[in-house]
């Protein structure tokens, strides 16, 4: 190890315009296909029809200045007791969601808190808190904790709240859980631990892939024997049943998924134009969050399929950059967690419309309706800019 | 990891070479999954594309709403309705628009408003709407509450207008809560007013407005029925979204040739019958002989077709008890369908009319040829015997005693071939061609199967079966100067503002005999009920009323069943009004059958529609 000298003529990179520039494209791009996908079901309610539009607008201008404010503080002042008190205070609103009366419930699910006369999706101030500790978690002990122990550790830290929303938010818990995965695959350097990670993710592939091949039928009968020798319901298993066959109870529980892929299916190249979609109009349940991306496919097609990827792919890109110029450990893994959360997030949410995975309700980073997971990933934005900010290039003196 | 020591001389940890690269192929991981994901949809979309447009215009019309057709009224001869299709209401609750609270929370303003005002105006049960709140809360359509009345319907929404739009003096709204998401769809509930009034005829609708079973509502049904309209939306090249109305097109309206009070007292005498004898079967028939229309049928079988699956009209209570599933099926099927047209018997000796319209038709007999009735006749070496031995008679008087033995002379004059013919003629053998469904064809002889027994037991209406609605639909010919009209039930179709969509003139079929030999009968028939003879059971002061008695052995002969019968018409010199009267299977004491009841049912109805058609009073 070799301690280098700071040199003053290292240039510095200043703010990543790139990653500024594609979330407020994201998020522009967001807000359209909100007031196409939105507007109908505002009308339905009586409501305006930009009533949606309007909140979400509010929500955006909110999660801009918080995108300037992290830009410009130096992103070293979180690491330290504030990420903890983040990681607490997440996990004390996640208690107060699923445990007291504070909890809100939509569409059978207790995924919000009113605080303040406001509501917020606790989920997704977890896992900026998730975050934030495991990234200070292996600055500050990376030297006492070695290889397996901080493992397990950062996998306990980030199973807790995991746990607490697995039932209300099952696609939540599963990105929470993969944010300690990805930095263990990024920071250790011992051949038995990818072989068990491998091992339990071709494990965990092959099993999908043998549930969402296997006949209905025979999938039903096991989840009737679920239902009466373990303490889980059959309507839970329902969620699996749809995803094997779309078309089982077509009306109802299979509905969501099986409208979702007309509106994709309908779409072709280049989609029915802005605005033009049907499925909106009443066919596709959460139009305007979980199923945009079905609507986003009528609308604008195939075209407009690939031109979103490439966006994120764009904006993983510019976060792996700065990631890896990071001045230290701890921006680094701040990045990689937030490339996770939106990586595992965007890709959930297609594979959930497209049904390749069981339908768990997930909305699509930037572009879905919903204030909190707009304003905390556009934070988690401005930080990341903040770290890139930090980064030094190396000249040759 | 390693420590660098930066500016501040803090040592800060830092990721190496190794971790770098693993962040660069998890970034590569995540791009080729993405990417992966938007082949699979070039995929999704080249396969499925096209029948997922097709599926989404397809459920465009599902999804639509219904706007319901209206059944066509049944009415009677007069305008009088029989059936009709109310307009009722469902009651959707939308409990996505009831909760919904403009701040995302629990609060659910409108609830307690909507549900009080459902409850006051419609007495609901709160509890059972709450937990269907709680239960479905994001769902947008439960149907609630059906065959509201547009008073109940008008009621709510009127309190609603008044609650939402409320002000109190200053102008300001007085409630800060709305009642809301209750919306009412229109629908039709078929109803019979006149309860269990000529039920057989008119059959009943089931559930769905273009069903129909039994009677005029079978037969008919293509005219009541409509087509459903439609509403729906669509989105046009603007991007607008575009209301189209297709209105429904409501069902046509039957009108009948069945006179609702001639229908009502024929009922009532057959109850008032019932209640004192014992039968099988009680059929009534009621027509105009000039045109062979229906004016009533009635059986002593009786449903209200607003119930038809009640059996409580027909059966008593222990009856009903004590079937079995399949004898209720049984008996239910017995209920609904009308013997009048669907029993074929042995009519007997009102039929002994058409031996001798035969016999004078094919000129084997004159009015004026004598008979000689030595008390039955022996035919290939069997004896078939007459009532009793009349002696000398005129043709006219083998009407007058019923004598079996001056028909089988007649009929002996006859050749097979004829007597068939001229049955054929008649309307027998085969269906009337009534405009009701489930009519039985009956059965005559045929060239090679009818011996010389019988022609002689055809004679006097043994043998052959022939259900009511033939044997009144010849006595019309026989009697209105040999004109056979098809019998009919529907006079025609009008649309829902009156207007004429199809007619039914009486369909004259043949010429069966000339008018002379009408005449002839009329007269030899009003003589029959004027002389000493069973008939005269039928005679009313006052009028000139022509009639026969039947009295049937049905077969097998042994089980000494019987079939008595009474055809009567009036004025009998210009017959405006028939009615034939069967009473299947009537009490009676070995082979000793009186058709007193026949007459007496038959004579109970004439009685009262005499002076409602206002027959002229002409007879002694």
């Amino acid at each position: 190890m070799k301690v280098r000298r700071i040199n003053l003529q290292e240039q510095k990179y200043g703010y990543d315009i790139g990653l500024l520039f594609v979330t407020v494209f994201l998020c522009i791009f967001g807000l359209i296909m909100i007031y196409s996908a939105s507007y109908y079901t505002a009308t339905v309610k009586e409501l305006p029809a930009n009533y949606y539009l309007k909140k979400q607008i509010i929500s955006t201008l909110i999660g801009l200045g918080l995108l300037i404010a992290m830009a410009a503080i130096p992103y070293r002042v979180f690491c330290g007791w504030l990420s903890l008190v983040a990681y607490g205070a997440g996990l004390i609103l996640i208690v107060l969601t699923t445990f007291t009366s504070l909890g809100h419930t939509a569409g059978g699910r207790t995924r919000w808190i009113t605080l303040f006369g406001q509501t917020f999706q606790t989920a997704e101030i977890v896992k900026v808190g998730v975050i934030a500790v495991l990234a200070w978690l292996v600055m500050r002990f990376a030297k006492q904790i070695r290889g397996h122990k901080l493992w397990w550790l950062m996998l306990a830290i980030a199973a807790l709240p995991a746990i607490l929303v697995f039932k209300n938010d099952l696609s939540s818990a599963a990105i929470i859980a993969a944010i300690p995965i990805v930095m263990i695959v990024v920071l250790n350097n011992k051949k038995s631990t990818y072989i068990i990670l491998a091992v339990a993710f071709v494990l965990f592939t092959a099993l999908l892939i043998y549930i969402k091949n296997m006949d209905l039928d025979k999938l039903m009968q096991i989840g009737k024997w679920v239902d009466e020798h373990t303490p889980l319901h059959e309507y839970q298993m329902r969620r699996l049943y749809v995803w094997n066959d779309p078309t089982y109870d077509a009306k109802g529980d299979g509905y969501q998924v099986l409208q979702g892929l007309y509106a994709i299916g309908s779409g072709g190249l280049f989609g029915k134009g802005l605005g033009a979609g049907t499925q909106k109009l009443g066919f596709v349940p959460e139009a305007s969050n979980d199923m945009i991306f079905a609507i986003l496919c009528e609308e604008l097609g195939l075209f407009g399929a690939f031109a979103l990827i490439l966006l994120y792919i764009f904006m993983l890109y510019r976060m792996m950059r700065i990631a890896v110029q990071a001045e230290d450990a701890y921006g680094a893994l701040f990045t990689v967690g937030v490339m996770t959360q939106i990586a595992v997030q965007s890709i959930f949410h297609i594979a959930v419309v497209t049904n390749l995975l069981p339908n768990t309700g997930i909305s699509l980073p930037f572009i879905s309706y919903g204030g909190t997971s707009s304003i905390f990933l556009m934070g988690e934005v401005g930080l990341v800019i903040s770290v890139g900010r930090g980064r030094r290039e190396k000249k040759k003196t | 990891m390693k420590i660098s020591r930066e500016g501040d001389g803090k040592k800060r940890l830092k990721l190496n070479i190794y971790m770098r690269r693993k962040l660069t192929i998890a970034f590569g991981v995540a791009s080729a999954v993405l990417f992966a994901l938007a082949l699979y949809l070039v995929f999704l979309i080249r396969d499925n594309g096209e029948s997922y447009q097709k599926q989404i215009l397809q459920q465009q019309d599902y999804s639509s709403e219904v706007l319901p057709f209206r059944r066509g009224a049944i009415t009677d001869r007069n305008g009088t309705v029989l059936a009709y299709s109310e307009e009722v209401f469902t009651l959707i609750l939308d409990p996505s628009v009831i909760l919904y609270s403009p701040k995302n929370d629990n609060a659910q303003p409108n609830r307690n408003a909507t549900v009080q005002a459902l409850t006051e105006v419609f007495g609901f049960d709160a509890a059972d709407i709450n937990r269907i709140l709680d239960e479905k809360p994001d769902s947008q359509y439960i149907r609630y509450a059906r065959l509201l009345t547009l008073e109940q319907k008008n009621a709510f929404l009127t309190l609603q207008e008044e609650y939402n739009t409320a002000e109190d003096a200053q102008g300001r709204a007085l409630h800060s809560d709305e009642i809301r998401g209750v919306w009412f769809e229109t629908e039709y509930k078929r109803t019979y007013p006149k309860g269990t009034l000529a039920c057989t005829v008119q059959g009943f609708s089931g559930a769905e407005a273009s069903e129909g079973h039994w009677g005029i509502e079978e037969y008919y049904n293509d005219y009541l029925s409509g087509v459903n309209g439609k509403r729906y939306s669509y989105m046009n090249q603007n991007g607008d979204m575009e209301d189209v109305r297709q209105s429904p097109e409501n069902g046509k309206t039957v009108v009948t040739t069945i006179d609702w009070y001639i229908q009502s007292v024929a009922e009532e005498k057959v109850q008032e019958f019932i209640a004192d004898n014992e039968y099988k079967n009680v059929g009534v028939v009621v027509m105009d002989p000039r045109t062979a229309e229906v004016l009533a049928m009635a059986t002593d079988k009786c449903f209200d077709p607003n119930e038809p699956a009640d059996m409580s009209h027909t059966y008593t209570e222990e009856a009903i008890q004590a079937m079995t599933e399949e004898e209720l099926g049984e008996a239910r099927n017995q209920m609904w369908r009308n013997f009048t047209i669907s029993d074929a018997n042995s009519p007997g000796s009102v039929c002994k009319t058409f031996t001798v319209a035969i016999g004078l038709e094919e000129a084997a007999v004159t009015p004026e040829s004598m008979f000689v009735c030595d008390g039955g006749e022996d035919v290939n070496g069997v004896h078939i015997g007459c009532t009793e031995t009349h002696g000398d008679l005129i043709l006219e008087e083998g009407l007058w005693y019923s004598c079996n033995d001056v028909m089988m002379n007649i009929a002996a004059r006859l050749s097979v071939p004829s007597i068939l013919q001229y049955e054929r003629n008649f309307g027998l053998g085969s269906q009337t061609g009534i405009d009701l469904p489930g009519e039985a064809s009956g059965s005559i002889f045929t060239e090679d199967t009818m011996s010389a027994v019988d022609v002689a037991t055809t004679s006097f209406g043994q043998g052959y079966a022939a259900t009511m609605i033939q044997v009144a639909g010849a006595y019309c010919a026989l009697i209105n100067g040999g004109y056979y009209y098809r019998p009919h039930i529907v006079r025609q179709i009008v649309d829902e503002n009156g207007g004429l969509v199809k007619k039914f003139e009486p369909e004259l079929v043949k010429t069966v005999v000339t008018e002379e030999i009408s005449s002839f009968l009329r007269t030899a028939l009003y003589n029959t009920v004027e002389s000493w003879s069973t008939a005269r059971n039928g005679r009313i002061e006052g009028y000139k009323v022509g009639g026969k008695t039947s009295t049937a052995q049905k077969y097998p002969i042994e089980e000494e069943r019987y079939l008595i019968a009474y055809m009567a018409f009036v004025p009998a010199d210009d017959p405006q009004l028939l009615i034939f009267v069967e009473v299947d299977e009537p009490e009676h004491q070995g082979t000793t059958v009186s058709n007193e009841g026949a007459a007496k049912l038959e004579k109970a109805i004439m009685t009262e529609l005499l002076p409602y058609l206002g027959i002229p009073k002409t007879g002694k």
